[in-house]
């Protein structure tokens, strides 16, 4: 007990020194203000959350690592102190968890902050096994410290460090040698894999992130050995030793077992995610089917307000087709809905007020809708036949254009969204006429004939140069073949030349007057 | 072998080697409170007998008893270092801190109660030492003579049962060795004291035992007038040539200070027998034990 509150005295007594010094509050000031900067971009799910918690950990690790260093090199360099009741590698340990007591309480305030940013807090289910990991991060930092200054007895390792921080921007910004990049590259990939060796890294899942507590828990605890051993003789270096070389093969073994159990192919029922009974409810919304990720029932309402918004672009028997709407996790793969539906696949990192997704999404949504996905070709129904020549290619196209500029596209921006979707749709060169003209007809004009002809429009049936004549939109090329570099350029004369082109010109042609490919 | 824990210092048989050189051979010793000088040549094993006092080093072989505990366990080693002050030979302290703040880190590794309690005596030994108005000093900005002060209200602090000074007085000017006396022999008075030196003016000074190490071995182990006595008859003072072999030394007047052995008597018919010094005693002890021990 005596032992005990000497620790903690000490250990105060190094974190005021700590404090005082030129690494910590600089440091944590600095990555607050990085933390205030990138504020904005927060995305209002758990995994974008926890992914820069873990970031920000990393981060203040290394604000850890240079504020010990002195302290460090200090102890390893000066032991004269060694017949002191307290003895070396108590002081030593305490020089290390002295950096934690600031930088773990800057890092919960970051947490808070970031998760209260968003009223009601992220969505989606955080793991608990998952939120020691990032503290355990900022833990490695100090006592990386210590391990190595202790063995250099220097601040080579300090001088290594940050030197490595500019290389490594340099790395991300500029191509200096292939050879260098290389490197650069390789090093990345290993600090990477040694920080998170596992293959699905979702802070939602309770089996992975209890494997990814329990290796940061064992790396901690041999890096803490190590430290305990470094120059020591006799005893003790046979024990730390002993003891490191068993966590090692501690972790190794929890890598191994843990990628067994959870390879990157691996398909996730929603009862794997922490503290979820069993399948995660559907919600009816509107005669719309919408699958959210546990906890994520929240984005559910956004996406049928904007998904609305296209469906009310046209008639209401286009909601008889609509897609299942299925969200998929980044950082798994969750297992797929038994259904003879087509499904459209949102994920959870894509924020459902953001308009530059949302050309893709309303492309595929209403392609979907129309029959127009190849079924066979995979689970989610991502081929599609191609309508080039149809009337519902420039309507798909205005659909899109319509429903993305309201939500602020603009300008070339909006010119480029439509060039894209006109490009997945394999337009050919009256197509892309067709569709440009209809974005520049008023709207209740274009809307009057998409309504009074929707059903042979929907089946493929009206062709484009009919939906021309019927709109007297005036034709320079009416080719209803794939449409050539020269089309897009003639057609989208702001956006920069040979960058578009018809996709998928192999894929079959939609059959006319039905709802699937020929 | 038996032993009864009487002194605050008991060595039985303390051996402690380098690889296969004995720097400490057989040692066998009793201390007990006052100031107790160790003498010796240099390399003779002092500094090795401080750090296996100090707990800083293990004896190979042999029992060692400190403050009536063993410094092999580790919970009563604890226990010593908890009443023990050191001193050591070359005192490597952090160069960054200030005098204060480095002796409050060494308050808090010396378990030394509640922040205000250590800062209290923090306070009390700088101005022990006299290095008060320098505590808001760096380290390195001290002097050398400075930082053995400083190392000094180090090994303070606490008031020690058992304070072990190697070399104390290095650096230190007159001013500062007699106050560093009137301290040692204030503190003797409740402690043990181990004086680990060359100047034999300071254990002539302040201790009432002397213990002389020579080849790892104590060939010397008494009361510094026992020494003396042992001189006696065998230092002589005169004119003209003292003759080879023989310990001396040319006097301010001109004449010669020499040192016989046991076996030898006048050098010469124009020198005649002076009392003996500590000093003289200490030379003639360990060139007698260096030949006979060769």
């Amino acid at each position: 007990m005596r032992r005990t509150v000497i620790f903690a005295r000490l250990t105060l007594f190094n974190t005021l020194r700590l404090v005082r010094g030129p690494f910590l509050l600089p440091g944590a000031l600095l990555t607050a203000l990085y933390v205030w900067v990138v504020s904005n971009e927060f995305s209002s799910s758990v995994e974008e959350w926890y992914s820069i918690l873990s970031l920000i950990g990393l981060l203040l690790g290394a604000v850890g690592f240079a504020a010990v260093t002195p302290s460090a090199v200090r102890e390893a360099r000066y032991p004269g102190t060694s017949t002191t009741p307290l003895e070396r590698t108590g002081r030593t340990l305490s020089v290390a968890l002295a950096a934690l007591p600031p930088l773990w309480l800057l890092l919960g305030a970051i947490a808070l902050f970031m998760y209260t940013d968003d009223p009601g807090g992220p969505v989606g289910i955080v793991s608990p096994f998952a939120l020691p990991v990032p503290f355990l991060m900022v833990a490695a930092g100090p006592l990386a410290s210590l391990l190595l200054s202790v063995w250099t007895r220097s601040y080579l390792p300090l001088i290594i460090v940050a030197l490595c921080l500019p290389v490594y921007l340099v790395y991300n910004g500029f191509l200096l040698s292939e050879r260098f990049n290389n490197a650069v590259s390789r090093a990345t990939t290993a600090a990477q894999q040694v920080i998170s060796p596992f293959q699905n890294p979702s802070v939602s899942l309770a089996e992975p992130t209890l494997f990814s507590l329990v290796y940061t828990l064992l790396m901690t605890g041999m890096l803490t050995a190590l430290v305990v051993g470094a120059r020591r003789r006799g005893r003790v270096l046979v024990t730390s030793t002993v003891t490191a070389v068993v966590l090692g093969a501690g972790a190794f073994g929890v890598t191994v077992q843990g990628n067994r159990a959870n390879p990157w192919d691996r398909s996730y029922a929603d009862d794997e995610v922490y503290g979820v009974d069993g399948p995660a409810p559907c919600l009816e919304l509107d005669g719309l089917t919408y699958c959210p990720l546990p906890g994520y029932e929240p984005w559910a309402e956004n996406w049928h307000s904007t998904l609305s918004e296209v469906l009310g672009e046209l008639p209401a028997s286009a909601r008889e087709g609509a897609p299942l709407v299925w969200q998929d996790a980044l950082y798994y793969d969750r297992s797929l809905p038994e259904t003879d539906r087509p499904v459209l696949v949102l994920y959870d990192d894509l924020d459902p007020d953001w308009a530059y997704w949302q050309g893709y999404v309303f492309l595929d949504f209403l392609r979907k809708a129309l029959g127009m996905a190849i079924s066979d070709t995979g689970p989610y129904g991502d081929s599609f036949c191609r309508s080039n020549g149809q009337a519902r290619t420039p309507v798909i196209a205005w659909v899109v254009d319509t429903v993305t500029s309201r939500h602020g596209l603009e300008g070339l921006d909006r010119a480029d969204s439509l060039a894209g979707v006109l490009s997945e749709l394999t337009a050919s060169p009256i197509d892309l006429e067709v569709a440009r003209a209809l974005t520049e007809r008023p709207h209740d004009e274009v809307s009057a004939v998409v309504h009074g002809h929707w059903d042979r429009i929907a089946s493929g049936e009206m062709s484009t140069p009919e939906l021309a004549r019927e709109l007297e939109i005036p034709i320079t090329d009416a080719s209803t073949e794939p449409a050539p570099g020269k089309s897009w350029d003639a057609v989208f004369p702001e956006l920069e030349k040979g960058v578009y082109q018809a996709w998928d010109v192999d894929s079959p042609p939609c059959a006319p007057s039905h709802r699937t490919p020929a | 072998m038996s032993l009864t824990l009487t002194g605050p210092v008991r060595l039985r048989g303390v051996t402690r080697r380098y690889g296969t050189r004995a720097a400490l051979d057989g040692v066998d010793l009793d201390l007990g409170p006052g100031v107790t000088g160790l003498l010796g040549r240099n390399g003779a094993g002092k500094t090795t007998l401080m750090r296996c006092l100090a707990t800083d080093l293990d004896p190979t072989s042999g029992e060692l008893r400190l403050l009536g505990r063993d410094p092999g366990r580790t919970t009563e080693r604890t226990e010593i270092r908890r009443r023990l002050g050191y001193l050591p030979q070359n005192p490597d302290f952090y160069p960054h801190f200030t005098a204060f703040a480095l002796l409050d880190y060494m308050a808090v590794l010396k378990e030394l109660g509640g922040r205000r309690a250590r800062h209290d005596e923090v306070r009390r030994v700088l101005r022990q030492v006299g290095l008060y108005d320098r505590r808001h000093s760096r380290v390195r900005r001290l002097s050398g003579g400075m930082r053995q002060r400083l190392a000094l209200a180090s090994a303070l602090m606490g008031d020690p049962d058992l304070l072990l000074l190697d070399e104390p007085t290095v650096g230190l000017d007159p001013e500062q060795r007699i106050r560093f006396r009137n301290l040692v022999s204030h503190l003797a008075t409740r402690s043990t004291v181990v004086l680990s030196t060359h100047q034999i003016e300071d254990v002539a000074a302040l201790c009432g035992h002397i213990v002389c190490l020579d080849g790892g071995r104590v060939v010397f182990d008494g009361a510094p007038g026992d020494l003396v006595d042992r001189a006696r008859g065998h230092v002589w003072e005169g004119t003209g040539d003292p003759g080879i072999g023989l310990t001396s030394w040319r006097l301010p007047d001109g004449r010669h200070r020499v040192l016989t052995p046991e076996t030898a008597g006048a050098p010469g018919p124009s020198f005649t027998a002076v009392e003996p010094t500590l000093e003289d005693a200490y030379l003639l002890l360990i060139g007698v034990s260096g030949t006979e021990g060769r």
